[in-house]
């Protein structure tokens, strides 16, 4: 063995973080959006 | 004071803060009390206070030196930093890359019998990384000194 | 939208780069005479840590001009800087110690290095903890870049630890003491991390200033109301 266990494992951790992040921050972006959307769209039924 | 200058006086405290634990850790005072390992040099000048202390003892593995017993699993070398060397005792196989003249930080305590007697080795690394010579496998390098000894 | 098309050419240059890099660093590249195949960690290793500084410094610089000049989208940068810099800092420990156990023989030590690494970490934590506890926009920002400008202090000396004081870990590598074919390995990917980073970061910035749109929108619907 040549510690290929502890190289596979590092990668793996490292991408699964930033692929992670990356799909959690597309979830908050599209989120925050509905949510800016929701509060112009009432006011414009107001108006 | 005008909340202009108050800013101003308030940035500038701030810089100085900066600049003054900045130079604190580059030139001085805290470089002592930072001291990750000693040196064995360093450890035989302490004298007699050394003894019993927990402390990181760093150098380079003599070549030459290494004893090991697969059966105690007793492992015994010799640490240098070039002017002093100390006897090293640990129990317990060493990380793979441990070798004759590679750089070693050891954690243990200083024995009055002048041996160190050590719990955890550590090996340390330098910041050269080399492709291997042609003909000989990557691994043997580090793993000669132990694959006869080591493996049951 | 510019940033978000700005975000887009980013991501899909990343992908475009990643690719390759990998490739070199875990095929085309030789392994360490020493260390074998496990030094390959290597080539996401210290692209982490280019990243991290990228978006610490990033942090930093946008904090100073928040506070010189109090426009929202400095504030906007510094927490995007920041969150993803966090990021970057995580896989920079977690593959060092993955690293450092088969080489030095221990998943941590408390070296200078190590240490210093590890406060960085929980200053930019810190941050982000404040920025999540304090209600009002601008004293937020405020508070933040506070935060944000003195816990820089901490990165140069992450940096220089290995000048100064004896460390397990090693001190920075030069492309003198790197085989050439690891370099090439390394530039890509260093090229790959910087381009990920900026499309993360941008994205980041993006959600920054839609929710402080909102946050904005519904005290101006409160003071209506009122």
């Amino acid at each position: 063995m040549d510690n290929v266990a502890f190289l596979a494992g590092a990668y793996a951790l490292a991408f699964v973080g930033i692929v992670g992040y990356a799909w959690s921050l597309n979830r908050r972006l599209r989120r925050a959006r509905a949510e800016a959307e929701a509060l112009s769209e009432p006011r414009s039924e107001q108006r | 004071m005008s909340s202009k200058a108050r800013r101003r006086f308030l940035w500038m405290a701030g810089g100085v803060v900066v600049l003054g634990v900045f130079g604190y850790f580059a030139w001085g005072g805290l470089g002592k009390s930072l001291v990750y390992f000693w040196t064995p040099t360093e450890l035989l000048a302490k004298g007699g206070s050394a003894y019993g202390t927990a402390v990181r003892l760093g150098g380079m593995v003599v070549p030459g030196s290494v004893e090991w017993n697969a059966e105690t699993r007793d492992l015994r070398f010799r640490l240098t930093d070039g002017d002093t060397t100390v006897p090293v005792e640990s129990r317990g196989a060493p990380p793979q890359m441990f070798a004759e003249g590679i750089g070693v930080v050891v954690e243990g305590v200083f024995t009055p019998a002048g041996v160190f007697r050590s719990h955890n080795v550590m090996v340390k690394h330098s910041s050269e990384y080399r492709a291997p010579e042609p003909g000989k496998h990557p691994a043997e390098y580090y793993r000669k000194l132990f694959r006869s000894q080591a493996s049951p | 939208m510019r940033a978000e098309s700005v975000a887009k050419f980013l991501g899909v240059a990343a992908v475009v780069v990643l690719l390759p890099g990998v490739y070199l660093g875990l095929v085309w590249a030789p392994p360490d005479a020493l260390m074998g195949n496990v030094q390959r960690i290597m080539y996401v290793h210290f692209p982490s840590w280019l990243a991290t500084g990228a978006g610490y410094l990033i942090g930093f610089v946008a904090s100073v001009l928040y506070l010189t000049r109090r426009e929202p989208r400095w504030d906007w940068w510094a927490e995007a800087g920041i969150e993803v810099g966090v990021l970057f800092n995580c896989t920079g420990l977690l593959t060092g110690s993955i690293w450092g156990r088969p080489t030095w023989g221990v998943w941590w030590t408390w070296d200078p290095r190590l240490t210093t690494t590890a406060i960085m970490l929980l200053i930019f934590a810190g941050y982000l903890v404040v920025r999540a506890f304090v209600e009002d926009p601008e004293a937020r920002a405020r508070v933040a870049a506070l935060v944000a400008i003195v816990g820089f202090a901490d990165v140069p000396i992450v940096y220089f630890s290995v000048r100064w004081w004896r460390t397990l870990h090693q001190p920075q590598s030069s492309p003198e003491t790197v085989d050439p074919e690891m370099v090439v390995a390394l530039r890509v990917m260093f090229l790959a991390f910087l381009l990920l980073f900026g499309y993360l970061a941008t994205r980041r910035y993006l959600l920054a200033r839609t929710r402080w749109e909102t946050e904005r929108r519904l005290l101006e619907l409160e003071a209506a109301r009122g």
